[in-house]
């Protein structure tokens, strides 16, 4: 009786902070983690890939059992009754919801933690749910006003274009919107703030992590050995959904050279021209690009420039660029990356190993913002000269893995292009070390600092 | 050339970083507590399950490879100085061309031969953390001694695992020896508010055992008797120097070393907490038992233990951090405990919550000397610079935004700190 008590006590007990994780079976990987690691996975796969099971009605026919639930709440929203895709963001919003105040409690002495979080929590309520199902209520296209290229990895499939122009001046808006968002807003918020005003402010995958991850967030590797594997797989991730993108608009434009004000041609010449900028940027390399290595340099130079070829070369051949066939890798990223890393893996693996496993590996939004941040931001974290007991706190609490001890100890300030600035490592260190900053004013010498 | 350094903690780890970053020479670490370097005051962390011990070692296992330190893992009972030789407790013998001490501390007694008593410990070791998980499953009560920063650490580790206790203290305020009367107070008062069962002005003065020579209870002068069968006795530490008293190494206290770090006997050095300065630099103790002084110590001595001519030991403006429950503490320069000329104070305190800012000055020529916060966190550097350049108080006052470094949104109380002085001053 005692004990049963004792654990509901400590269930509402949110002040605790991180004490025990490490003896508790939900949070060590111990068999409670495994069993909802194996439900989370199920639960992923059977809603991707047999939603029948859940009781989605077979076209026309009325859902059953656990989608039925969701009807009437779908009626009330759109109109319609519930598809699988409904129940999944509804659920998701909810425990956002639910785990968001969970961990504005636990955190309720820092303002920073406070606002971020209720940020987290108002764009997925706002923007990725209640929104998209006012648009659609309405017969617009719906769409999730904060999720950008490439993480919407679909805003430049062919589909999702006509549907766009096709839809008047609404349409038109979402279409001019989503590319200033990729290639205006989030570039120059990522300059003033570094990649944490979309992971940990905005971004609903960042939103899941943050709240319901919480509790794993120390199951994170962080060896040098995950680093390598990070960079290994999130870059190459981040080259796909670009190819991919390049294929489906080659194949696009091939259909409707002229039919819209941008032509096919107008497209070779934008491509070729981003290809060139890109490959310049390598070889230029100013102050800001040095900590990079040789042999990275080189690689990439050498991969944009096989690439300029070659894409010039099956355009004026008149083949589909690179001669892969568009079709055949969308349906691939889609699957492999859509649907297993981001979902099934992203999510179910959040007891295993941590919650921001796709946020770390594989999100080519990450990748891209990371890069920026690595070298063209004001954001990083400060360490407060030699304050540091070298406690590791930071580094097993740092939910994207970084070893931030490594640079505290030696009073070096973090910037790392994986930190989604969650600011976990400076509440969580006991001596006052560490501070998310944005380039304040140099204090020696009054001048702006990178 | 061949360097070795008996102890692996932050002083002797710091030595041979920083003598590798510019020489090749032979570096040999020896420690009889665990194989590699791990952080001494994380260990109540790995008791309270917030990390686990491989969490609390500072660098990845390949560290010591990569960096060509050789790791013995013995304990040094004798130093051969004619020979430049030490001896292991297995009989291997090293020599040496330089030989570095960095001993560190041991739990102090309090003289009543309480530590051969079964059940009574203090918390300094790896093994002290060992036996301290081995008996807590086994125990109904125990008793913590001394209201210092290590037995403030075991209420916080107790209270996490729900063991019940009782926390013996014999001042009337916690921290009244080192900490200022109101900070003593807030603390003291973060202490009760945390519901642990702190007992003020008492002094222990004797323990009783059973028949197996296992600890049954305390007893306070105040003649209350307490059923303990856990005691930690946390009254200070002292550096861990008995065994050299048979060597040549001069020791009093701690291992004597002049301004250099360089004992009695030139080629051997001593660092961190085992050292006691014969000429401290003013304003310092002779024996200081910090992280922050180990390590300066260290990163010094593995500068300069080969050079001619190198410049003596500098400490640099003393600073300090803890945390007492959610507490944090934080002190730059020089905060005295209590305020007579020549010092004079400006104290903020916030009237609801934990959160004190505190500057000190020298009143005869206002001149910033020194700042201590509890709740709020202030950038070293600043401080430092303030202290350094012996600006006015009326000067680092205005500016003191500077100084903080709390994370972003936080409520900020400069402008209090400011009222407060003026209205003083007018
Ligand atoms: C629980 C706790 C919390 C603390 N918290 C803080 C804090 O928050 N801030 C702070 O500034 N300080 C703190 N301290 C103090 C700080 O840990 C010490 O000042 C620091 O560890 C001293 O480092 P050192 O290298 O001099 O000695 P140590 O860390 O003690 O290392 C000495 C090593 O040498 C070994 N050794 C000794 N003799 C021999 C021998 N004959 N043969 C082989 N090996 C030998 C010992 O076993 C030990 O491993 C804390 C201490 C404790 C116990
Ligand atoms: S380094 Fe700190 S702020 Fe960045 S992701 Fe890790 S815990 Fe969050
Ligand atoms: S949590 Fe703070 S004190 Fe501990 S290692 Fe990290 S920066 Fe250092």
């Amino acid at each position: 009786m005692t004990s049963i008590l004792k654990w509901s006590q400590s269930l509402f007990n949110f002040e605790v902070k991180n004490e025990g994780v490490w003896f508790k079976s939900l949070s060590n990987r111990g068999v409670i983690g495994w069993i909802l690691a194996l439900f989370l996975t199920f639960g992923y796969i059977t809603l991707y890939f047999f939603p029948a099971w859940l009781g989605l009605g077979a076209k026309g026919m009325p859902n059953t059992g656990f989608i039925a639930w969701f009807d009437p709440i779908s009626l009330f929203f759109n109109g319609s009754a519930a598809s699988q895709w409904f129940v999944y963001g509804f659920l998701y919003t909810l425990i956002i919801l639910i785990m968001g105040v969970k961990f504005l409690i636990k955190y309720k002495n820092n303002n920073y933690q406070i606002i971020r979080t209720i940020s987290l929590m108002f764009f997925q309520l706002c923007f990725a749910f209640i929104i998209p199902e006012i648009m659609a209520s309405l017969n617009q296209p719906a769409m999730d006003l904060k999720n950008m290229w490439p993480l919407n990895y679909y805003f430049f499939f062919d589909w999702n274009i006509k549907k766009l122009l096709s839809s008047g001046y609404f349409g038109l808006f979402l279409m001019v919107w989503g590319i200033a968002l990729t290639f205006i807003i989030s570039p120059v918020l990522t300059y003033f703030y570094g990649k944490r005003w979309y992971c940990s402010w905005v971004c609903g995958c960042g939103g899941l992590a943050e709240t319901a991850g919480d509790p794993f967030r120390h199951l994170s590797d962080n060896s040098e050995t995950a680093w390598k594997w990070e960079r290994r797989i999130i870059y190459p991730v981040l080259f796909l959904v670009c190819l991919m993108t390049l294929t489906i608009l080659d194949s696009f434009f091939r259909k409707n050279p002229e039919t819209y004000w941008i032509t096919f041609s107008h497209f070779k010449v934008i491509i070729l021209l981003l290809l060139a900028g890109i490959i310049a940027l390598g070889i230029w390399q100013k102050g800001w690009l040095k900590g990079v290595s040789k042999w990275s340099k080189i690689g990439f130079i050498s991969l944009g420039i096989i690439l300029f070829v070659a894409i010039a070369f099956s355009w004026s051949y008149q083949k589909p660029v690179l001669l892969i066939n568009a079709l055949k890798l969308r349906e691939w990223y889609g699957f492999y990356v859509g649907a297993i890393f981001s979902g099934i893996i992203g999510v179910g693996f959040y007891p295993l190993m941590g919650s921001r496993v796709w946020c770390r590996f594989g999100c080519p939004m990450a990748a891209i913002l990371g890069i920026q941040q690595r070298f063209f931001s004001r954001f990083r974290i400060t360490v407060n000269g030699g304050q540091c007991i070298s406690c590791g706190n930071c580094s097993t609490y740092c939910e994207m893995g970084i070893d931030v001890r490594a640079y505290a100890q030696k009073g070096e300030n973090i910037v790392r292009a994986s930190c989604v600035g969650c600011g976990i490592c400076a509440e969580v260190c006991p001596r006052g070390v560490l501070k998310l900053e944005n380039g304040p004013l140099s204090l020696e010498d009054g001048k702006i600092r990178f | 050339m061949h360097i070795v350094i008996i102890g692996n903690g932050i002083s002797g780890v710091s030595v041979a970083k920083s003598l590798r970053e510019y020489s090749d020479d032979e570096i040999t670490i020896v420690s009889s507590e665990n194989i590699s370097f791990f952080s001494r005051p994380a260990l109540m962390y790995v008791f309270m399950g917030k990390m686990r011990f491989k969490d609390i070692l500072p660098f990845p296992s390949d560290y010591w490879v990569r960096n060509k330190i050789k790791q013995v893992y013995g304990a040094v009972k004798e130093i051969d100085a004619e020979n430049q030789s030490i001896v292991l407790d297995d009989g291997g013998v090293l020599s040496y061309d330089k030989l570095v001490l960095a001993l560190g501390s041991q739990p102090k007694s309090l003289g009543l031969g309480e530590f051969n008593l079964q059940g009574v410990q203090g918390f300094y070791s790896l093994q002290d953390l060992e036996k301290l998980q081995d008996s807590t499953n086994k125990i109904k009560h125990a008793s913590i001694i001394g209201g210092g920063l290590i037995g403030v650490e075991l209420a916080e580790m107790f209270v996490s695992r729900g063991i019940s206790f009782t926390f013996w203290v014999r001042e009337k305020w916690f921290g009244s020896n080192f900490l200022p009367q109101e900070e003593a107070e807030m603390v003291t008062n973060h202490l009760i508010s945390k519901n642990i069962n702190i007992k003020f002005e008492r002094e222990i003065i004797g323990f009783e055992a059973d028949d197996s020579n296992k600890v049954k209870s305390v007893e306070s002068q105040s003649g209350e008797k307490v059923n303990s069968d856990l005691v930690c006795v946390c009254i200070g530490v002292e550096p861990k120097v008995d065994w050299l008293k048979s060597t040549d190494v001069q020791t009093k206290a701690g291992v004597l070393v002049n301004a250099h770090l360089q004992t009695n006997i030139p080629s051997i050095y001593a660092v961190g907490d085992c050292v006691e300065c014969i000429d401290p630099v003013h304003g310092r103790k002779s024996i200081e038992t910090l992280w922050y002084t180990g390590r300066l110590m260290g990163e010094y001595l593995g500068k300069n233990i080969l050079p001619e001519n190198s410049p003596p030991y500098e400490p640099g403006i003393y600073f300090n951090s803890a945390k007492f429950f959610d507490l944090e503490y934080q002190i730059y320069g020089d905060v005295p405990t209590s305020f007579s000329e020549p010092y004079g104070t400006v104290f903020w305190k916030h009237p609801t919550k934990d959160k004190s800012i505190r500057l000190v000055f020298d009143a005869k020529n206002d001149e910033f000397i020194g700042c201590c916060v509890l709740g709020i966190r202030f950038r070293q550097e600043v401080c430092e610079k303030w202290i350094r350049e012996k600006r006015k108080i009326s000067e680092v006052l205005p500016l003191l935004s500077e100084a903080n470094f709390d994370s972003e949104f936080s409520t900020r109380y400069e402008r209090e700190l400011l009222d407060i002085y003026n209205n003083t001053v007018i």
